[in-house]
């Protein structure tokens, strides 16, 4: 696979989870963790879970400690987004490995999903919000306490 | 099916009317808790006590952690928090009285103030931004924007069993 190239709905991704989008005393996120822009995400296919929190430490934690992960599936996204047409979209987790620099440690498993208009395939969209509750709240979703 | 509450502010949110920025005290902070206690040259802080109850002290301590946190917090170029969201969230407590079991709080990657509740065990999720208050209720399944004017009006009307006695 290259960058790019669509995720199967089979796999596995990993969401970092981490104040202020997580609250660890109420123990929920807030959807907004999951309607940004390209959505970063890491493949358990490609790395097993315990490297990808790894990384997720040494990424994000300087800034806002990662707290929590949810782990979910590429059909949990397709399900949850299976009407985005309507709202003039289309979503896809794409392959998006990434390369170490002084910003970021190299991740093979970094995974992205992205929400593009019908209209306009360079125009990004992010999903709704009902989209992105839906993805939290799905069966396959937990959510695992790093720290 | 929506309430008729929640229709009027779906109609009400189609407008997308535009939240006048309100005018906060960020730049005389000097230091310590000003969520809190208010600020060091004796304004007020710019929570109402309405936004206190509504988030306990957990919810404000949860709150003054935000204020901390610099830009690009996520990595990804995120905003420091908004003190304009917090005068609406503020504002729009002060107007509702909501007190919701259970209100966590959280910032958006734009640095405005989000709240999210269980209502009849359907999530009710609120964002302060510059162009309204966004809302998603789960029972429905709607989402949009509205005025803070019209989203105290809809929950002063329609969710009563939230409001404190």
């Amino acid at each position: 696979m290259a960058n790019g190239d669509v995720v199967a709905d089979h796999e596995q991704i990993v969401r970092a989870l981490y104040e202020p989008l997580w609250s660890a005393e109420k123990k929920r996120a807030t959807s907004l963790a999951f309607t940004q822009v390209d959505v970063s995400v890491s493949r358990t296919a490609i790395l097993p879970y315990a490297s990808i929190v790894e990384i997720f430490k040494k990424d994000i934690s300087a800034a806002s400690p990662v707290v929590a992960t949810c782990v979910t599936s590429v059909a949990v996204v397709s399900t949850a987004c299976a009407n985005s047409s309507e709202a003039g979209f289309i979503v896809a987790v794409v392959e998006d490995r990434v390369e170490e620099s002084v910003a970021q440690s190299a991740n093979p498993a970094h995974a992205e999903i992205r929400a593009r208009s019908i209209a306009d395939p360079h125009a990004k969209m992010s999903l709704t919000r009902g989209m992105a509750n839906a993805i939290l709240k799905s069966g396959k979703t937990e959510i695992r306490t790093v720290e | 099916m929506a309430s008729a509450s929640e229709e009027a502010m779906q109609t009400t949110g189609a407008r997308r009317e535009i939240v006048s920025p309100t005018e906060t005290n960020s730049s005389r902070v000097k230091g310590g808790s000003p969520l809190l206690c208010g600020y060091t040259d004796g304004a007020p802080s710019p929570l109402s006590e309405a936004a206190r109850l509504a988030l306990g002290d957990d919810g404000v301590e949860r709150l003054e952690r935000f204020g901390q946190l610099r830009a690009n917090w996520d990595g990804q170029g995120a905003h420091t928090l908004s003190d304009d969201s917090v005068a609406a969230f503020s504002q729009f407590f002060r107007d509702t009285g909501l007190r919701p079991d259970g209100l966590a709080v959280f910032m958006s990657r734009y640095g405005n103030v989000a709240v999210n509740w269980f209502d009849a065990d359907a999530l009710v999720e609120l964002e302060f931004a510059a162009d309204g208050v966004h809302y998603f209720f789960e029972r429905t399944g709607t989402e949009g924007v509205a005025s803070s004017y019209a989203a105290a009006a809809f929950f002063e009307e329609g969710s009563k069993s939230a409001v404190a006695a």
